[in-house]
């Protein structure tokens, strides 16, 4: 199993505040990679980083390496843009446009140039196919993204980064904001996506991540404290700050 | 030991003051209301007459000439008209982009600094514009070869000035009120700082950035004093050459407030200049009902679908 991305000694800091401490950990390619910890310890910041969101905040500055497919995504050379198609994101609250669901999911191809190459409307249905949401709105491509329930719209956003074909998608809480049905529907997704795509979520539900993840990394204020096979990690953890967290007498 | 619940309080009835509050607040909204009814009452009343003493043919001939009886106020539509769209025309392109470089690329720093200057500028009396105009834009403009440099487009430059701030400070809250994870989705996709701003950004502030400009055009329409002093007043059609901006004109409005103070009360012309004031009434009114149904009509679909 490749490492799609391996993150050696990795730290951020928000001006004089370090919020990663010497990351070390690496996520496979085609598996699904779960980070845990509370409220507070990195964990977004870390994911944001992979995809260099983090970027837009003024101050930030990083050390060490983040490297996708063996190159460095902090290198001088690197186009941020081409890195973001290459590693989507989809956020805790579903934020689609406010356009049609169509225009939601051509976004992205759009702006990335992809309508010269490749046929739009196929590009469309193919990705809400792969959410399973194709049944639900072919019949209503061109009505607004923002009146479809929140399960809905999550895929949808999740369908919209998919479009423009990326190799990692990054996944912030995405299922806190949805009712367990709607949540049962995105984990389903988040396995059959696996066979194509490299998948890192931050969950604040230790049961999410024990039931729908292959890999494990526990957060603890800013640093990593245990990282391995999920299963492993939650029958058997190495650390005892570990085994007090998901025993829940910790955090 | 047993206690003793009390029973729930009833709802209060309002006391003798909130029913006074009440009725103030009543009484100033529609006060409001009624000081409305009566200007556009008293504007009726003195205008209407106008259609008993001059013919529809005459009301909108070529010439507007009082002193020989001619009251045709094309040529007051057309300066009004002309005027307005020049102003438009730069203050809104303008406008647009100082908003969403202030709103969305400009570093703090700057947004604070140039903040608080448009507002200021914003509050210089139109008067004072105008004398400026008049004295240093037009020269400026003749020298650059017109015949004289009381035009519509020195009036409309003026106007653009004054409309500027309105359109620059609504178009930066509407962008403000865009929300954050609209932009973070953006970009997460691989959209670069402009493609988020054209393409998710304005569309999402449509409806505000309409209001900006619609605002704008009413007070380029409304204004009275600063086109007095520079649009050269010359109540003619202007030619519909390549040079029609750099013609003088005159406004509906730079009209009444020239000749009012001269008319004899009850006369025709009186009549007829309270006329421009019913016309000035409604394409007021028709812009801003334009402007609301524009905006409604987004949320009515939005709604809809």
């Amino acid at each position: 199993m490749r490492d799609k991305l391996l993150v050696n000694d990795f730290s951020f800091f928000y001006g004089s505040f370090q919020a990663l401490d010497k990351l070390n950990l690496p996520v496979k390619e085609n598996q699904i990679t779960a980070l845990i910890g509370p409220s507070g310890c990195g964990k977004s910041t870390f994911l944001r980083s992979i995809n260099r969101m983090n970027d837009t905040i003024a101050g930030t500055r990083v050390a060490g390496e983040m490297l996708l497919d063996n190159h460095d995504i902090y290198a001088p050379d690197v186009d941020v843009v081409d890195l973001r198609q290459r590693v989507g994101m989809v956020f805790q609250k579903p934020n689609p446009f406010p356009q049609s669901i169509y225009d939601n999911v051509a976004f992205g191809p759009r702006v990335l140039g992809m309508t010269k190459t490749r046929n739009l409307d196929e590009l469309v249905e193919e990705s809400l196919r792969e959410v399973m949401l194709w049944d639900e709105v072919k019949d209503n491509l061109y009505g607004a993204a923002q009146q479809l329930n929140p399960g809905q719209q999550q895929r949808l956003c999740i369908a919209r980064t998919i479009a423009v074909r990326p190799e990692v998608i990054l996944m912030d809480e995405p299922c806190s904001a949805l009712d367990p049905v709607a949540t049962l529907n995105v984990e389903d997704l988040m396995r059959q996506l696996a066979n194509e795509y490299t998948i890192v979520i931050v969950t604040h539900n230790m049961q999410q991540a024990a039931r729908a993840s292959d890999w494990t990394g526990f957060f603890w204020l800013g640093k990593l404290v245990e990282f391995g096979e999920t299963s492993e990690l939650f029958t058997n953890p190495k650390e005892k700050l570990t085994e007090l967290y998901i025993t829940g007498r910790q955090g | 030991m047993t206690t003793n619940v009390p029973a729930p309080p009833k709802a209060p009835l309002p006391s003798w003051r909130e029913k006074v509050i009440e009725g103030l607040i009543w009484l100033s909204g529609v006060s409001a209301v009624v000081i409305m009814g009566l200007i556009f009452f008293f504007l009726l009343r003195e205008g209407l007459p106008t259609l008993g003493e001059v013919a529809w043919a005459d009301l909108f001939s070529r010439r507007w000439y009082p002193i020989e009886d001619l009251y045709g106020i094309l040529p007051l539509l057309a300066g009004s008209f002309l005027v307005t769209v020049g102003a438009v025309l730069i203050a809104v392109p303008l406008g647009l982009v100082t908003a969403v470089y202030l709103g969305e690329i400009a570093p703090t720093w700057q947004r604070e600094l140039l903040k608080p200057i448009i507002e200021v500028l914003a509050g210089i009396p139109s008067i004072v514009l105008g004398f400026l105009g008049w004295v240093s834009l037009a020269p400026l403009i003749q020298s650059l070869g017109a015949p004289t440099g009381l035009t519509a487009f020195s009036g409309s430059l003026i106007l653009a000035y004054m409309s500027l701030p309105t359109i620059i400070s609504i178009t930066e809250d509407a962008l403000y009120v865009v929300p954050k994870e609209y932009r973070d989705g953006a970009l997460a996709l691989g959209a670069t700082k402009w493609q988020t701003i054209w393409r998710v950004v304005l569309p999402a502030a449509r409806s505000g950035i309409v209001i900006a400009i619609m605002l704008g055009i009413g007070r380029a329409i409304g204004e009275t004093m600063a086109v007095m002093l520079v649009t050269g007043n010359a109540a003619n059609l202007p030619a519909l050459n390549a040079g029609i901006f750099f013609q003088p004109a005159r406004t509906l409005t730079a009209t009444i407030a020239a000749e009012m103070g001269e008319v004899a009360q009850g006369s025709t012309h009186y009549h007829v200049l309270f006329m421009l004031g019913i016309v000035l009434f409604l394409i007021t009114f028709a812009i801003n009902s334009l402007a609301s149904w524009l905006v409604g009509s987004g949320s009515r679909r939005r709604a809809r679908q």
